[in-house]
């Protein structure tokens, strides 16, 4: 910055009619100024470095493996020795909980907490959640997860909002040795280069989201597809989850043509009339959070809703509250969880009487991934009788737990999550308020069918290089 | 494709609006009191938000249109006479800090209030659905967004050329030392002129908020195009901010159309080809 306030300066200080100059520099600063502040702007040009973080990954894969042993059995020293002493055991959550994934990153906060209070002591230590915001950017992510190992001493950390964020969180939970439980959507987690023996994903990665759905999708809504695609990580992705099956076969299913937005776009006026225009029977919005939020406030007003159906792989109740009933109605979308499950799975109950005695309010799909993530691990714990990643990590692994979606297992090789997958419609405000209860205002969808949990969803073990 | 590019062009020229709003009063805060104002994107913020108070206690979204501008116009008045006035005899690059400082309190302000998760405003019902001309299709907001901003534009202009306040506003910007010379009270037009162009951006926020939501940060991205306009306009000029606004909506919108990765970057490069071709801005005056 330095550099840039002496140039401002000199130029600022001139004569007036010096436009190029002070053009250039009023944008010079803004750049600098929207670095720090952690912009929607800056978010998205900060996410597209991601990719080039790949070759950092290995050697600090290599060198966490040289210094597993070692560390290991220090964490279990320091485990046994502190047991008796009451010293609480932290959980790091490191996640989004300011900019456009807010909603998502404090209801995960939720969930985390949720979770503690439950579980209470663990090991005879206290149980306790440490929450840092990480801006979805991912030089913050790993900086507070840093300062989550280092200061505040947590035994394992989680939570993430974007794909973006959760590489640089679990590679400083891979070089601290540590247990990672990713709660948000990629398949970057799983692949054997960045996941490591301690890494966890408790939610869907794209890919493997789409090839459980786009078959329902074609055979329900319609054939013809667009698709408008946040440009990051996590929108690439899905991309290619819709891309790998048309390639084989896909049911007929065709992609007429597609868009990215920057990751915090709010203006996707221009975007609608090439959509229209393309007549699609189906729109797959692969942009989430505030993004969604505009995308589907203006594809409304163009009157889309109308001419076509509209997909979204991850709704979310945060998020169809800021958008309003009149807005989703009709819409579809998928979710690993939906509070309204609470009719019919006790699990579901618990959760959500827990969340409205502490919050006044039913937990949302990413409050009840990160919930989940932490019961899971402290049943690990429990089993294991240890905070000894190695063996949590091996309890962990494989075995087929209760949640409040349903029956959901680890898969051995990656660690990934396989649960069912809600198939959800809006609906209208009256019908909501007909279904009663308490909540009545916050019954926003409608649960259409179950995709039941399979691993053949997933890319084959073999594939992903295990 | 024709009716594509005419959907596309009119959706341009609605973006465009809204950014014409926002830079409008930058352009006049620089013209007349040499302040580049940076805590503007922050107003178009508290804009949204004071419609969304103003929604929320009278159930209606029309008597934002009023309480807004009277509401960041004190605003702006109270910033100019407190907080940018004791910067006057010092450099140009103070009140520059100190509204970038300013920028980042008011954002942490309103999310202390609010928090950071989105809040949402929805248009009156009046404005639901669209208007379908031959395949055409014109939304209803759209079309009243347009139309506030038009007025806007038009009403300043009015009030710049032929009051006797616009006519000691437009003698300011080129010369006040004149102009307090001729023993004119400089000090309370440049209150004035920031009230009014923090009053149009908050109005701009009001105007966007039912098509995007309203955030804390939302302001952050408005601001740096609305730069960009100003820039290409020609800084200090009033219908250079109108028509390269209009143009910045449209090409953004344009590209949009053929190459949507490009549409963000593109008007960056405009500004740079303006610049290199014609360094005052398309309207400017050296």
């Amino acid at each position: 910055m330095g550099s840039v306030q002496r140039l401002a300066w000199r130029a600022l200080t001139r004569p007036r009619g010096r436009a190029l100059a002070r053009g250039a520099l009023l944008l010079a600063l803004l750049a600098a100024g929207c670095g720090g502040a952690a912009a929607p702007s800056a978010t998205s040009s900060s996410v597209s470095a991601v990719p080039s973080s790949a070759p950092a990954t290995s050697s600090a894969a290599a060198s966490s493996a040289s210094a597993s042993s070692a560390t290991s059995a220090a964490a279990t020293s320091a485990s046994s020795q502190t047991a008796g002493s009451g010293e609480p055991i932290k959980i790091g959550i490191v996640t989004g909980t300011s900019g456009v994934y807010a909603a998502l990153g404090q209801s995960q906060v939720q969930g985390g907490e949720i979770a503690a209070a439950e579980i209470g002591t663990l090991l005879g230590r206290p149980v306790q959640v440490v929450a840092r915001d990480d801006k979805l950017n991912p030089q913050e992510a790993a900086k507070q997860a840093q300062e989550l190992v280092t200061n505040e001493k947590v035994t394992i950390l989680s939570g993430c909002v974007s794909a973006a964020t959760t590489i640089g969180v679990n590679e400083v939970a891979k070089r601290a040795n540590m247990i990672y439980l990713g709660t948000c959507q990629t398949a970057q987690l799983n692949t054997k280069k960045v996941g490591g023996p301690y890494t966890f994903h408790f939610t869907y990665s794209p890919y493997q989201q789409t090839k459980m759905v786009d078959g329902w999708i074609a055979d329900n809504l319609g054939k013809k597809w667009y698709a408008i695609q946040a440009d990051y990580a996590w929108g690439y992705e899905n991309m290619e989850g819709l891309q790998a099956f048309i390639k084989t076969g896909g049911k007929g299913a065709e992609l007429l043509g597609s868009t990215k937005t920057p990751l915090g776009t709010s203006d996707f006026s221009s975007f609608i009339p090439a959509i229209r225009a393309a007549k699609p029977d189906v729109v797959q919005i692969f942009v989430a959070g505030g993004d969604f939020i505009a995308f589907i406030r203006q594809a409304h007003q163009y009157g889309l809703h109308k001419e076509m159906k509209l997909w979204s792989p991850v709704v979310d109740a945060v998020f169809d509250e800021q958008a309003g009933y009149e807005n989703i109605e009709g819409t579809y979308g998928g979710a690993i969880f939906d509070w309204q499950m609470e009719a019919t799975n006790p699990l579901a109950k618990q959760l959500v009487d827990a969340s409205v005695a502490k919050y006044k309010r039913p937990i949302s799909s990413y409050g009840a991934i990160q919930y989940v993530a932490i019961k899971q691990w402290a049943e690990a714990v429990k089993k294991a009788n240890s905070l000894d990643p190695d063996k949590v990590a091996a309890a962990l692994n494989g075995t087929e737990f209760d949640t409040p979606w349903g029956k959901s297992h680890l898969r051995a090789c990656d660690h990934q999550i396989v649960a069912p997958l809600q198939v959800t419609v809006g609906m209208s405000q009256q019908d909501a308020q007909a279904l009663g209860g308490q909540f009545a205002n916050l019954r926003f969808r409608k649960i259409l069918t179950t995709i039941p949990a399979s691993d053949d969803s997933l890319p084959s073990c073999q594939e992903l290089g295990f | 494709m024709a009716a594509l590019i005419v959907s596309q062009v009119f959706t341009g020229v609605v973006s465009g609006l809204l950014l014409v709003l926002v830079a409008l009063g930058l352009t006049l805060i620089f013209g007349f009191m040499n302040v580049v104002n940076f805590a503007h994107g922050a107003f178009f913020m508290v804009g949204a938000y004071v419609g969304l108070a103003t929604l929320r206690a009278s159930g209606s979204f029309w008597p934002g249109l009023l309480v807004v501008p009277l509401a960041l116009g004190l605003l702006g008045a109270a910033t100019e006479r407190w907080l940018v006035r004791p910067m006057y005899q010092r450099s140009a690059f103070d009140p520059l800090l100190l509204t970038f400082g300013l920028s980042f309190v008011i954002i942490e302000v309103v999310r202390l209030i609010y928090g950071s998760v989105g809040l949402s405003v929805n248009a009156p019902a009046a404005l639901n659905g669209a208007l379908n001309v031959g395949g055409f299709v014109f939304p209803h907001y759209s079309l009243f967004i347009a139309a506030v901003a038009l007025l806007l534009v038009g009403v300043l202009w009015l009030l710049l050329e032929r009051t006797d306040v616009g006519l000691i506003i437009r003698a300011g910007t080129q010369d006040s030392v004149m102009v307090s010379a001729l023993g004119i009270n400089v000090a309370r037009y440049r209150t004035l002129v920031f009230a009014v162009g923090i009053a149009i951006a908050g109005v701009a926020g009001l105007l966007s908020a039912p098509r995007t939501g309203v955030l804390p940060d939302m302001g952050t991205s408005i601001i740096v195009f609305a730069f960009v306009v100003v820039v290409i306009g020609g800084l200090g000029s009033y219908w250079g901010a109108v028509v390269s606004g209009v143009l910045t909506g449209v090409v953004i919108s344009l590209t949009a159309l053929w190459h949507p990765e490009a549409s963000q970057i593109v008007v960056f490069l405009l500004m740079a080809l303006v610049l290199l071709v014609r360094p005052r801005g398309l309207l400017g005056t050296a």
